[in-house]
């Protein structure tokens, strides 16, 4: 695509945005998915961050009931509070901070720690495709599977580069936090994975942002890991899976 | 006042970093997410900085802090496919908890392995 093709392209969606943002509807229901969230927010602190409970379920829910009480199109609210969406941009490229942050542990453990990432990221989507593979689900919703253990920006749009549905990226990935950051630290026990840096980089590279979060809770260099193993596999995913499939 | 202007600053230079991804893979036809590459320029202009600009910690701290109910608005769209969902839905939580499961007993074993002999040293 032409250089002012591709400008035109950025600064039109930019306008729609601002005036999504800026006309009553828009900021009304901003409004409400940010209130929303904030009660989220407080009742995640008051159940002690449990991860069934996740503030973005909770928040989800909350939109989703208001959406149909008031009979609004879920085009029309993500149209409406469509700067939240595009956010997601920005907020993506932030991740390189804390990726930057950890970089003496990169450099210290070095391709240990790249082979181990990678094997993470590469058994966890091999063995959900597995898993449906003797479903007769679509190929979209098998292609969205693939992207399910990274982050959900990245996996949001990995999974539309190789013909998944990223909603549903977003639904799977979410999911696989929840169940990994309740059953991390249990599989963990049981296999006699006692080493601190082991259960982070898993916990991050399978469980993303929710593992991450949990992570946090078993210690500093837990976590530490677990951002690491985050932000690589969502790299090495989000740059492999378009390579194979796109 | 000065804090604000920080954050507005960090925002628009991780805008900018955004913005010069979306364009390279809009012109170059890269098969990546142009967040993605925002991300890696992002990252190989920090590691020749050798530090992160106090503005730029200031603007990403929001956005990190809160990414999650910037998720809204894309996964409120499940609804649309929730007759899909509804139909397969064993299946795919099966495939969910049990790849999950499996995937972090795998990852933190090769993860010990890998690690130990480097700490022994």
């Amino acid at each position: 695509m032409p250089l002012h093709e591709a400008v035109s392209q950025l600064l039109s969606h930019i306008q729609a945005v601002i005036q999504a943002t800026l006309s009553f509807s828009g900021a009304l229901w901003l409004g409400i998915t940010l209130t929303a969230y904030t009660f989220a927010i407080w009742l995640n602190r008051r159940v002690n961050g449990n991860p069934l409970v996740h503030p973005l379920v909770v928040t989800t829910i909350i939109v989703i009931g208001l959406l149909s009480l008031t009979g609004t199109q879920v085009k029309a609210f993500q149209y409406e509070a469509g700067l939240l969406h595009w956010l997601l941009g920005p907020a993506t490229v932030a991740l390189a901070l804390p990726m930057y942050a950890q970089w003496s542990k990169v450099r210290a453990l070095g391709w240990r720690l790249i082979v181990a990432i990678f094997a993470a990221g590469v058994v966890a989507p091999v063995l959900a495709w597995s898993c449906l593979y003797f479903t007769d689900v679509s190929v979209a919703v098998k292609m969205t599977m693939l992207a399910k253990s990274i982050t959900t920006p990245l996996a949001m749009e990995a999974s539309r580069l190789i013909g998944g549905i990223a909603p549903l990226a977003a639904v799977f990935v979410i999911s696989t936090g929840i169940v990994g950051a309740i059953a991390g630290p249990v599989v963990f026990r049981l296999l006699n994975i006692h080493h601190r840096q082991a259960q982070g980089v898993a916990l991050g590279a399978v469980a993303h942002a929710v593992g991450t979060a949990r992570a946090l809770k078993l210690g500093e260099e837990e976590a530490a890991m677990a951002s690491l193993g985050l932000c690589l596999n969502g790299i090495m995913t989000a740059i492999i899976l378009p390579l194979l499939f796109g | 006042m000065r804090s604000l202007l920080l954050n507005l600053l960090g925002f628009l230079a991780l805008t900018g970093f955004y913005l010069v991804g979306e364009l390279l893979v809009l012109i170059l036809s890269i098969p990546m997410p142009g967040a993605l590459v925002g991300l890696l320029l992002l990252l190989v202009t920090l590691l020749s900085l050798r530090r992160i600009p106090f503005m730029l910690s200031q603007g990403a701290a929001p956005l990190l802090n809160h990414m999650t109910v910037l998720f809204v608005p894309a996964i409120s769209a499940v609804v649309l496919f929730w007759d899909d969902i509804e139909q397969h839905l064993p299946g795919m939580i099966a495939a969910i908890v049990l790849s999950t499961i499996v995937s972090l007993a795998i990852a933190g074993w090769i993860a010990r392995l890998l690690f130990l002999p480097k700490q022994e040293k």
